[in-house]
């Protein structure tokens, strides 16, 4: 329902145009898959505006209502609260559902924290995670289906989820092979799972060490979780719950960031394909890696958004919450507990648009241009190592050309030297 | 040397941003390409000027490496969405590249099948080009969900370039390269 209600209010933003355009048209088309039946049958009549917005308005205020109605005063006085930055602070009593799931989130947790400790970056990472004792205090990490996703950060439990069947490839790759197929068939259910990381903290330590860089893009956006409230905000039902296209490319590049830091202190890292592929395209061009993320989040998810949009669904809520009707004293004071955390929301997501662009312009993008600089070094030098460790000459001298392409593009003579030499003795 | 051809192209007169205007039912579509009606788009800072399809769904804004304009469409179809066409400029304030051979040369470096670097004819101007295919992944893994076929076209500029390219699911690429022609044919820098 939340999903409705955000396509419903996407589409009468589009609507609230004194015209409507193509591109508005092929908008309200790509919405409506998301749309309550009666108001996507509409679209595929191609009803007027009018019609649309009559529709449109009717199960807006029916949803809205359920929202409204759902939520207590009590519930709305919490709403209602600043939300202080810094600090893991008010969580709900979940995520743990038993003990076993607490004792696997917690080992998960803390083998992320020793991984992530060895690489100087990575203590970086950490480090905007501390509590107020100056200590690291990780979000917890559950284990459930994420259909496809590998691992994603929950902000309405705070919690990281690491997919389960990610989990399970993690723990049978590390058995002998002819016991792979037995453990997987025992570890078939979550609990087993769940169970099994809860006793084995080397199979937590595994998943940590071949998953370092998925864990600091979620831990990331832990971090914006904490530095700004907006996704606070979101869980509390004071703004339009979207996935802000914008942190997913500040995660996606101190992900990057990571990996470099890792490749420059030890050539010899190892790193997923996928991730090492990610990290050399970025270095190729930020602005073409950009375009792609913003492609790769769009195409494939509804609620992707960036911060903009979030705004102007917001200010028409606040439109609507402001023109809602009270006859009761608990009528009008749920409005204004309303208006009050929706205001406020509505001011943090422009201190954050501000704050992103000051972010990017600044700090970020200067640890991006370093990290430019030193790239193609970074790779060279990697690949040397992987090529003397190499299971056999073919692999050998694959390596040993992508070393030599990124010890030219580096410019490091010295380094290219040792390429080519190393080149000609495995001839 | 390659030329791309076009569908039905007529050209528009310079005009305005893509925004509609208020004594116009739409910011009037005066070109047409592969079934798309093109309007014109003004960058916001005057940088360029460009069609761009009017029934995509545009994103203008301030990127990490500076401002870009990216496209995604056609908003119907099984391809829905999946194809975009973005603008971007160098050097800017993260790329350095000086170059189209310069981004290239940094694409030969990945792992992707790359073309050569070639020159490209479109309405009787000459550009580098290249192109490739990538896979495109979902936000949250690594599963290849389908190959995209994406096409680059370099247009020197005062001491840098613009990039304008295509990314489309291999399989159907052809049938929105026309747009991507007619914005690279159409497309004005001014400073």
């Amino acid at each position: 329902m939340a999903t409705q209600r955000l396509s419903l209010e996407r589409l009468r933003l589009i609507l609230s145009k004194d015209e409507l355009g193509g591109s508005d048209t092929a908008a309200i088309q790509a919405l409506k898959g998301n749309l309550p039946e009666a108001v996507a049958k509409a679209v595929d009549a191609r009803k007027s505006a009018a019609d649309l917005r009559e529709l449109a308005d009717q199960d807006l205020a029916r949803i809205s209502s359920y929202f409204d109605a759902s939520r207590t005063l009590s519930e709305r006085r919490d709403a209602a609260q600043p939300v202080r930055a810094d600090g893991p602070g008010r969580r709900v009593p979940l995520p743990y559902f038993n003990e076993s799931e607490r004792l696997a989130g917690e080992s998960l947790s803390a083998t992320a924290a020793d991984r992530l400790a060895k690489d100087a970056f990575g203590r970086t990472v950490l480090a905007r995670l501390n509590g107020k004792d100056g200590k690291p205090a990780l979000p917890p990490v559950v284990i459930q289906d994420l259909d496809g996703g590998v691992a994603s950060y929950d902000y309405r439990r705070r919690a990281l989820v690491v997919d389960r069947t990610v989990m399970l490839m993690s723990v049978t790759e590390d058995a002998a092979p002819k016991d792979r197929a037995a453990l997987s068939k025992a570890l078939s259910s979550r609990q087993a799972l769940v169970d099994y990381i809860a006793r084995r903290p080397e199979a937590a330590a595994s998943f940590a060490a071949k998953n370092d860089a998925l864990l600091v893009h979620e831990l990331t956006h832990a971090w914006q979780d904490r530095r700004d409230p907006v996704m606070r905000e979101m869980a509390r039902g004071n703004l339009p719950q979207a996935m802000l296209i914008e942190y997913e490319i500040e995660a996606w590049t101190t992900k990057n960031l990571y990996i470099h830091s890792r490749l420059k202190h030890d050539p010899r890292s190892q790193v997923n394909i996928f991730e090492l592929e990610d990290y050399t395209n970025m270095n190729v061009s930020y602005s073409a890696w950009e375009s792609q993320m913003r492609t790769r989040y769009s195409s494939e998810m509804p609620d992707a958004m960036d911060i903009k949009t979030v705004a102007a669904i917001q200010a028409r809520r606040l439109a609507a919450a402001r023109a809602r009707a009270t006859s009761t004293t608990e009528e009008r004071t749920a409005k204004a507990l309303d208006l009050l955390g929706m205001t406020r929301a509505e001011r943090e997501l422009r201190e954050l648009s501000l704050a992103q662009k000051a972010r990017h312009e600044s700090p970020l993008t200067g640890m991006v241009a370093a990290m430019r600089a030193e790239s193609a070094a970074a790779l060279a030098e990697h690949y040397l190592s992987a090529a003397l460790h190499a299971p056999n000459p073919i692999e050998t001298s694959v390596l040993l050309r992508k070393a030599e392409d990124f010890a030219l593009e580096s410019g490091d003579k010295e380094l290219l030297a040792r390429v080519r030499a190393r080149k000609g003795r495995s001839r | 040397m390659k030329r791309f051809l076009f569908a039905a192209l007529l050209l528009a007169p310079a005009g305005c941003r893509r925004e509609e205007t208020a004594d116009t039912e739409l910011a009037p579509a005066k070109a047409v390409a592969s079934g798309q009606k093109l309007i014109t788009f003004e960058e916001k800072t005057g940088a360029f000027s460009c069609f761009a399809p009017a029934d995509w769904k545009m994103l203008e804004a301030d990127g990490s490496a500076g401002s870009f304009i990216q496209v995604f469409g056609p908003m119907e179809g099984p391809d829905r969405g999946k194809t975009s066409i973005s603008v971007n400029r160098y050097p800017n304030v993260v790329d350095k590249i000086r170059t189209p051979q310069e981004l290239w040369s940094g694409f030969k470096l990945t792992d992707k099948k790359m073309s050569a670097l070639e020159k490209t004819t479109i309405a009787g101007r000459e550009f580098p080009a290249f192109h490739y295919e990538a896979p495109q992944h979902p936000p949250n893994g690594w599963k290849v969900l389908y190959m995209n076929r994406v096409d680059t076209v370099m247009i020197p500029f005062e001491g840098g370039f613009f990039e304008i390219t295509h990314s489309a699911p291999a399989d159907s690429y052809k049938d929105t390269l026309p747009v991507f022609e007619a914005m690279v044919a159409g497309f004005q820098p001014k400073r």
